[in-house]
């Protein structure tokens, strides 16, 4: 076994028995913060342990505690001390509880806020009580008063906290007489996120993001009370690679991304599990789409890779999917898959050892490089990726661009110092001893190996997702698809397997790489391999000695860590 | 059991006043009787109020779409016949606060089965079943109302509310 | 007793004094200050030494002295919450951000005899071993700030200040730091938030207690100006003297401002608990009492955000006798001794010591909305209930005072003020929901009568109006 997951033993938990709701359950005494730092363990997620969800608009597992939403007051209560400083028993022998009252007025409870109030043992929670019940009410019915009640129009609808618990607590009509207060609307913050001041209930989770984990303070509260909003600092805008993500935490519709404002309802949206391809960090992601149109991504809890978050860059790199100019149809000789991938077969199998090579890409999955592996050993051909760098930063962003650098280099598609073999490859077209070269997913023209080379080739087989100077020249183009299309894994720059899945259909004729690599390293090589995905990945991994132990369905949607 | 078959007496066996006796509703309203039958499709029904015809949309008296593209419509619709699109996040100044309209609103009034469940969800009275229950054309793409036609044949409704003034 | 006893304004009006050095010397200036920084170690009955820090410390929780802010907690006990081990700086800072409506009193001690609140401090630093302290001025008083600054420039030539204090090795330095001019900027937590350059935001409890999790997260200490003027005083007289003043569990003296509809206007000080709210308000010495030709019709005891009393209400009281038995004694309002536990018992608070005097020409419904516009205006809009809660109650208010009342307002104010006691993460939330809840208990048929009379007016009961909203509307700004 390989992978890493396996750790020490960890030390003892000290637990803390307390009652949620009349049932006693033991929970650890501490807990990671939003900093991974243990923490005395809070009512709140005591609450989660005991399988009582809590409702909460201003706290956020990876953002620092505010407690200004007061949503998740509970009742509570804790054992009695007298005066002798010992407990007070019940006449059963059981702890008498003193119920939290208000100092002044002993007949009515006194929440506390189950975010911020750690547990103390044999303390009682009473998450679903009448009195807890008429605090959320209370709370509910405040951030109601002067919200707009605009949901035709908020892009929010179908995924607002507001809407989730205006269900459980909230009323069918309003008692509130008074004019609403008016805040600005429309404001443009930055480049990606436009504000509604009169929909912000104010909980501050933007402007704790922006200062405590992207680092950039630019956001902040003016005026005062009911009269308050949220507004960036004279003169700065809200410009960050990660503003986006502030869209995403806002559980009501003041942010809206500027890229998604009104082009779908959340509710039409198909979202399944990826990965973000724009650079080698990975984060995880879930893809939205709607009748084979991709939307939006949404980062994807992942602490391993990218906590909450992800970057605006790799976030709205999409669009290339919907293109109008995606390959779909095979060009070549054939244009059918079957008699195409046999009539390239053909050519491969007749070339001398050698005289083919190969350019696979570092965007493409695992189980597809592994395919094209095989067939290089078979042609004995010389192979390499496309290296591709750029900026990288402290919090997310990687500067290396492809998604699957290391993917590429433990399967052995690319040498080590990834992009050094193209310029044999380039001079072997050059002299002639390269005759064939089969291009994945690159622009070799770009590269070094220029139009007037691949003009030198007999053969050159090409399979990209959209055309470009390679596709051009090409002899016989095979669309492929994008990773949204499809399923597969890639591992990051920390040496994380992580798999996606498919979301929409291939575009077209296309087709995924590693159902097509399937059948040609058949035609090729005469193995049979696995139809299946689960079972090529286990293969591979069975195979390929830094995959060794992992398996498909061990992956999970987090992934898995190996030693690279 | 046996049942045992009555004697007809002769008035019964005479056919003449039977026949008489038959045809004398139908001699009536021959002769004597309102019209009740229409040459439909020259003559129309009047159809009654609460009528529930095709959907179509309505304007406010301002004359500005009263929907929002909410599609709340196409996602509750029964038989899919309802196909809004969005517009997108080009930012409308021109209708204050109503940040939002459809750019394209299409109903296939073949699929419509004027359940008018649309116009029971809708947040905005925007869509009305009318009292138009008989839709022909010459083809199926032109039996697919866009916005203008449903605007046009919808016509304005007089709006009490004016939900979005104060908004 | 129905006269002053002046300890800590004892000079402040005297004619000829004035906020100089020379004038506060003269007067046994910073004679406490060379007594504290001189006292010996002591040597305890069990072999154990006691520090000169411990000692005053020791002296203060004994002087049984209450904060003068509004909560009346124990100093003494507060200062023993510090976490002293925690090898942090301790920080003190002045609370002089006094914005309570009605409270006019420690503006006196800054702008007339700013030096002994110093001297209060420097000992109160030295007793806490506190080397950098803050005093927090309201920001609409610059006279006071200029006045404090002054002092502390003079305090820090003659070496009362800034490094080895007086040659004892002691180290302090103090700051005046002016306010960021809100209501909110007065609380604890806010203050130290204000202080710390941010948003007068107060902070949540737990886990940020200042005495464990204060100024730039270390412990920290803060009091009310006439508290750190006590201590002065508690360390001339001694503890054991100084708890004679005033009554048992009430000592000392405190300043007390008397404003709304009396004569005479103003602010006393005296002995806690030796003078009636009655005394204070009608004795020639005090108040002066009403106004000719009026009644009295309620009195708010404590600031704005205390609950009122009205006329002739009558509270039991649990007084020990002689025999140390508990008894129960029934009092009139105004005969309830002007301290901290009575007016506790009576369901009201002394507060910051500002009695508000309300008389019978006043609309009880316009006193309310009026004390609600400050507090809407002031709610720092943190957290839900009191930010969206203050504002609805002063709009709900202030329609109901111009005229377009309902019969169900009484009901609804109560209603939304309930939601706000007790749920909030600073006191704020009582201070905005106690006045409306005792006014409308208390004067409930003057707000439901008024609420009738506008229905019958306007609509004959009719829902809200666009005419109603409009008047509730109040300034937005």
């Amino acid at each position: 076994m390989s992978t890493t997951e396996t750790k020490p033993a960890p030390p003892p938990v000290e637990k803390i028995k307390i009652k949620v709701d009349g049932r006693e359950i033991e929970v650890p005494k501490m807990t990671p913060d939003w900093q991974g730092k243990m923490q005395p363990t809070t009512m709140l997620q005591a609450c989660a342990l005991a399988n009582q969800d809590v409702p909460h608009y201003c706290y956020h597992p990876k953002l620092p505690i505010a407690g200004n939403c007061r949503m998740c007051l509970v009742e509570f209560g804790t054992p009695m001390i007298g005066p002798d400083r010992q407990p007070v028993k019940n006449e059963d022998g059981t702890p008498k509880i003193a119920k939290s009252v208000l100092p002044y007025e002993p007949s009515t409870p006194r929440g506390a806020i189950a975010c911020a109030t750690p547990i103390s043992p044999g303390m009682e929670i009473y998450p679903s009580s009448p009195a807890t019940k008429q605090m959320r009410e209370a709370v509910l019915e405040s951030l109601l008063i002067n919200h707009p009640l605009d949901c035709p129009i908020c892009d929010q609808a179908g995924e607002c906290k507001l809407q989730e618990y205006s269900v459980d607590y909230g009323k069918a009509t309003s008692r509130f007489v008074e004019e609403k207060e008016h805040k600005p609307k429309q404001v443009d913050l930055g480049p990606r996120i436009m504000l509604d001041d009169e929909r912000c209930i104010l909980c501050s989770r933007c402007v704790r993001f922006s200062k405590d984990i992207a680092g950039d303070d630019a956001l902040g509260f003016a005026s005062r009370g009911s009269r308050n909003f949220l507004t960036n600092f004279p003169g700065k805008k809200f410009d960050n690679n990660y503003t986006l993500n502030t869209v995403d935490i806002c559980p009501v519709g003041a942010l809206t991304s500027k890229d998604f404002r009104f082009q779908m309802r959340v509710w039409f949206l198909k979202e399944s599990k990826s990965v973000c391809t724009s650079c080698a960090t990975g984060c995880n992601i879930v893809i939205g789409s709607r009748e084979n149109k991709v939307y939006r991504y949404e980062p994807r809890e992942n602490d391993a890779v990218n906590s909450s978050w992800m970057c605006d860059a790799g976030r709205l790199n999409y669009k290339w999917i919907n293109s109008e100019f995606r390959l779909t149809q095979i060009k070549g000789p054939k244009t059918e898959w079957s008699l195409a991938l046999r009539d390239i077969a053909e050519t491969l199998r007749k070339a001398p050892l050698g005289s083919v090579a190969m350019v696979a890409s570092a965007r493409q999955t695992n189980e597809e490089l592994y395919l094209l592996k095989k067939l290089a050993t078979k042609l004995n051909a010389l192979t390499d990726s496309v290296p591709r760098t750029g900026e990288g930063d402290k919090l997310l962003v990687n500067a290396d661009k492809n998604p699957n650098s290391n993917g590429a280099k433990l399967i052995g598609i690319a040498p080590a110092q990834m992009g050094s073999n193209l310029p044999k490859i380039a001079e072997g077209i050059h002299s002639g001893s390269i005759k064939t070269l089969i291009v994945f997913g690159e622009d070799v023209t770009k590269c070094g190996i220029s139009a007037d080379l691949l003009g030198k080739l007999s053969t050159l087989i090409v399979s990209d997702i959209l055309p470009n100077k390679t596709t051009e020249a090409a002899h016989y183009v095979l669309p492929g698809c994008a990773h949204a299309e499809k399923r597969g894994s890639f591992v990051n720059t920390k040496g994380r397997v992580q798999r996606f899945m498919q979301n929409t259909q291939p575009k077209g004729n296309a087709r995924a790489e590693w159902e097509f690599l399937h059948e040609l390293v058949y035609d090729v090589t005469g193995q049979n391999g696995f139809v299946s995905i689960e079972g090529l990945f286990n293969q591979m991994a069975k195979e390929v000695p830094a995959f060794q132990g992992v398996t498909w369905a061990a992956l999970g949607d987090l992934g898995v860590t190996i030693n690279l | 059991m046996i049942v045992k078959r009555e004697k007809l007496n002769l008035w019964e066996r005479l056919y003449g006043p039977a026949i008489v006796d038959g045809f004398k509703v139908t001699l009536r309203h021959f002769f004597f009787g309102k019209t009740v039958t229409m040459q439909y499709p020259e003559e129309k029904w009047t159809v009654p109020e609460g009528y529930r015809g095709a959907p179509y949309l309505v304007k406010d008296p301002e004359g500005r779409t009263k929907c929002v593209s909410c599609q709340l419509c196409e996602f509750v619709c029964p038989p899919k016949a309802i196909r809004i699109t969005p517009p997108g996040p080009v930012v409308d100044t021109t209708t204050g606060n109503v940040e939002k309209r459809p750019k394209e609103f299409e109903i296939d009034m073949l699929r419509c089965i004027f359940c008018g469940y649309c116009q029971e969800v809708c947040p905005e009275e925007a869509i009305f079943l009318m009292k138009d229950y008989s839709l022909t054309g010459q083809s199926r793409a032109e039996m697919v109302y866009d916005k203008e036609k449903l605007l046009a044949l919808g016509g304005v409704h007089q709006d009490k509310i004016w939900k979005w003034k104060n908004k | 007793m129905s006269q002053e006893y002046r300890l800590i304004l004892k000079n402040a009006d005297q004619p000829g004094y004035t906020t100089d050095m020379d004038c506060y010397l003269r007067h046994g200036g910073y004679g406490a200050l060379k007594k504290a920084l001189a006292l010996p170690v002591k040597d305890l009955p069990d072999g154990k030494k006691m520090t000169a820090q411990e000692q005053i410390r020791e002296d203060v929780k004994a002087s049984g002295l209450r904060g003068r802010g509004g909560a009346g907690f124990s100093c003494g006990l507060k200062w023993s919450f510090v976490d002293r081990k925690s090898g942090k700086p301790i920080y003190l800072i002045c609370n002089a951000d006094e914005s309570e409506p009605g409270t006019f009193k420690d503006r006196q001690i800054i702008y007339k005899d700013p030096h002994q609140l110093v001297e209060g401090m420097i000992i109160s630093c030295f007793a806490n071993d506190v080397h950098l302290a803050y005093i927090y001025i309201r920001g609409e008083m610059p006279d006071g700030a200029r006045i404090l600054k002054k002092a502390l420039a003079d305090a820090r030539a003659k070496n009362f200040l800034g490094k080895n204090i007086l040659g004892s090795g002691y180290d302090l330095e103090i700051y005046v730091h002016r306010g960021a001019g809100a209501y909110i900027c007065g609380e604890e937590t806010g203050l130290i938030e204000s202080l710390e350059g941010k948003r007068a935001y107060p902070r949540i409890k737990p886990p940020y207690f200042p005495a464990v999790l204060g100024l730039y997260m270390c412990p920290t200490i803060v009091n009310n100006v006439e508290t750190l003027a006590a201590v002065k005083h508690i360390v001339t007289m001694g503890s054991a003297e100084y708890a004679k003043l005033g009554t048992p569990n009430n000592t000392g003296t405190r300043i007390v401002s008397v404003s709304g509809q009396v004569k005479k206007p103003g602010y006393f000080e005296v002995e806690v608990g030796k003078a009636t709210i009655g005394e204070l308000i009608f004795h020639e010495k005090f108040g002066g009492g009403l106004k000719d030709g009026r009644k009295l019709k309620a009195i708010i005891p404590g600031g704005s955000s205390s609950k009122v009393f009205k006329a002739g209400e009558k509270f039991k009281l649990k007084r020990k006798g002689a025999d140390g038995q508990m008894t129960a004694v029934e009092v009139d309002m105004l005969d309830l001794p002007y301290d901290f536990d009575s007016l506790q018992q009576a369901g009201s608070m002394s507060g910051s010591g500002a009695i508000i005097v309300v008389d019978d020409s006043t609309d009880i419904v316009s006193v309310l909305a009026n004390l609600s516009e400050f507090y809407a205006h002031e709610s720092c809009g943190q957290c839900t209930p009191c930010r969206e809660g203050s504002l609805w109650m002063n709009k709900a208010l202030h329609r109901m005072s111009h005229g377009h009342g309902r019969k169900q307002d009484a009901d609804y104010l109560l209603n939304i003020a309930q939601n706000i006691q007790g749920r909030t993460i600073c006191a704020f939330g009582e201070a905005c929901a106690w006045p409306v809840l005792s006014f409308v208990n208390k004067f409930k048929d003057e707000f439901v009568a008024k609420g009738a009379a506008d229905e019958a007016k306007n609509h004959g009961g009719a829902g809200p109006t666009n005419e109603m909203k409009i008047a509730a509307s109040p300034r937005a700004d």
